[in-house]
């Protein structure tokens, strides 16, 4: 599990460089975008095998960027990144066909939802 | 003759006991059936009715107060769940980047402080923003006995707009004022009220960052008792389900970062420590806008003694 291009989308600038450095300890490619919008425009620009977003952001939320990833074909791979979720929301992230990463997280953790999500 | 002074004074003791609610004394009866007695009866009875309708209003008041206690009681502790919730979010950031960052460094034995020194740093400003989040909830939680004086009005607002000055002018916004030419001094503690303003012209600047000729304007108005601090931008304004929520903790507009959530509230605080009041005023279409109010020195000086 290498070279795989990877799309951050947290608009918390120290975890989106914490899921950066994640994705460098990983031997990914990973691009980092601030809001949901942007994450859901670079969407459309690359080809992505992994997206990783957080729940809450400005613009649009994790559950858009994962319902929007759903609609690609190829899909990438979706974790939703959130330190509290509702279960109703937690519920939407699953039909999103996504996972859940909670907050606070190591990267051992972290290592393994990705891993479990690419499979 | 003496006798019937006697019997009006005992009336007048009685009614008088009444007037003062002290219901020590009753007038004495004959019980012979005269015009007298029946005075004396009618005034006793009406003291006895008087003193347990008293008695009956003093048991409800307290009711009401315990009822009223347990109210406020119930408010705070659901103030306090939402405050908890803000500060476990907040603080939940920071804490991923720590525990994640400490973790890879461990997982990669190898490498050198210079190879990490990158992590590290990031690991230093999670640091920081902890101790950030921690000096505002140490800032919200403080009830303070602000010491106020006769303060000058504008004294508050600009020096706030003075330590301000630069932000505003890099950002190309507008300060305008709204001043008659002569203003009652307030009763304040200028350090404090002044971190008001702060608090209202950076939220004021941070809505203004995609806004057309930004403009913030601080007008200000005397009234019998009071000044109004009126600040007002021309942003998109805030939306919410009830204005009053605006000024609780946690409650912000903010992407993650950007904000804590406390300025507001910890303004309201200020302002209520100073017998003042702030308002969020919705005005559709036109940006947001604060009433701030703060009694003059001359009437906080006259309730006070």
């Amino acid at each position: 599990m290498s070279g795989e291009c990877v799309l951050v989308v947290e608009d918390d600038e120290l975890v989106g460089s914490l899921l950066l450095r994640i994705c460098k300890w990983l031997e990914f490619d990973a691009v980092l975008t601030a809001d949901g919008s942007a994450g859901i425009a670079a969407l459309g620009t690359d080809d992505f095998q992994l997206v990783i977003t957080d729940l809450k952001m400005p613009g649009a939320s994790g559950i858009e960027v994962a319902r929007h990833a759903q609609t690609l074909d190829p899909a990438p791979a979706v974790i939703v990144v959130t330190g509290f979720s509702t279960p109703e929301e937690d519920d939407e992230i699953a039909r999103a066909g996504a996972a859940l990463l909670r907050k606070p997280f190591d990267a051992r953790t972290a290592r393994s939802v990705i891993e479990a999500a690419l499979q | 003759m003496t006798d019937n002074v006697d019997r009006l004074e005992a009336l007048m003791a009685t009614l008088l006991g009444v007037a003062n609610a002290s219901f020590d004394t009753r007038a004495p009866r004959t019980y012979e059936g005269d015009e007298w007695d029946v005075l004396a009866f009618l005034v006793n009875s009406t003291a006895d009715e008087v003193q347990n309708l008293l008695q009956d209003l003093e048991t409800e008041r307290e009711e009401l107060k315990t009822a009223q206690d347990r109210l406020v009681q119930s408010e705070r502790l659901a103030a306090l769940g939402r405050l908890s919730a803000g500060v476990a979010h907040e603080i939940n950031q920071p804490l991923t980047v720590i525990t994640g960052l400490t973790d890879l460094i461990r997982l990669e034995p190898d490498k050198t402080i210079a190879d990490v020194e990158e992590d590290l740093a990031l690991i230093a400003e999670a640091c920081r923003q902890l101790c950030v989040i921690a000096d505002s909830i140490r800032s919200y939680g403080r009830t303070s006995q602000v010491a106020t004086s006769a303060t000058p009005a504008l004294a508050a607002p600009e020096g706030a707009a003075q330590l301000l000055a630069t932000v505003l002018q890099d950002r190309g916004i507008a300060l305008t004022w709204d001043v008659p030419s002569s203003l009652p001094d307030i009763e304040a503690n200028v350090d404090e009220l002044r971190q008001v303003f702060i608090n209202l012209l950076s939220n004021a600047s941070d809505a203004l960052a995609t806004v057309k000729d930004p403009t913030i304007t601080v007008s200000i108005t005397a009234t019998a008792g009071e000044l109004v601090y009126r600040v007002r931008d021309n942003g998109p304004g805030v939306e919410l389900e009830s204005p009053s929520s605006i000024f609780e903790p946690f409650v912000t507009t903010k992407s993650a970062g950007e904000g804590t959530g406390l300025g507001l509230s910890i303004a309201q605080r200020i302002v209520v420590d100073h017998h003042g009041s702030i308002e969020y005023i919705s005005l559709p279409d036109q940006g947001a806008c604060f009433d701030v109010r703060i009694p003059r020195a001359d009437c906080a000086r006259e309730r006070t003694g």
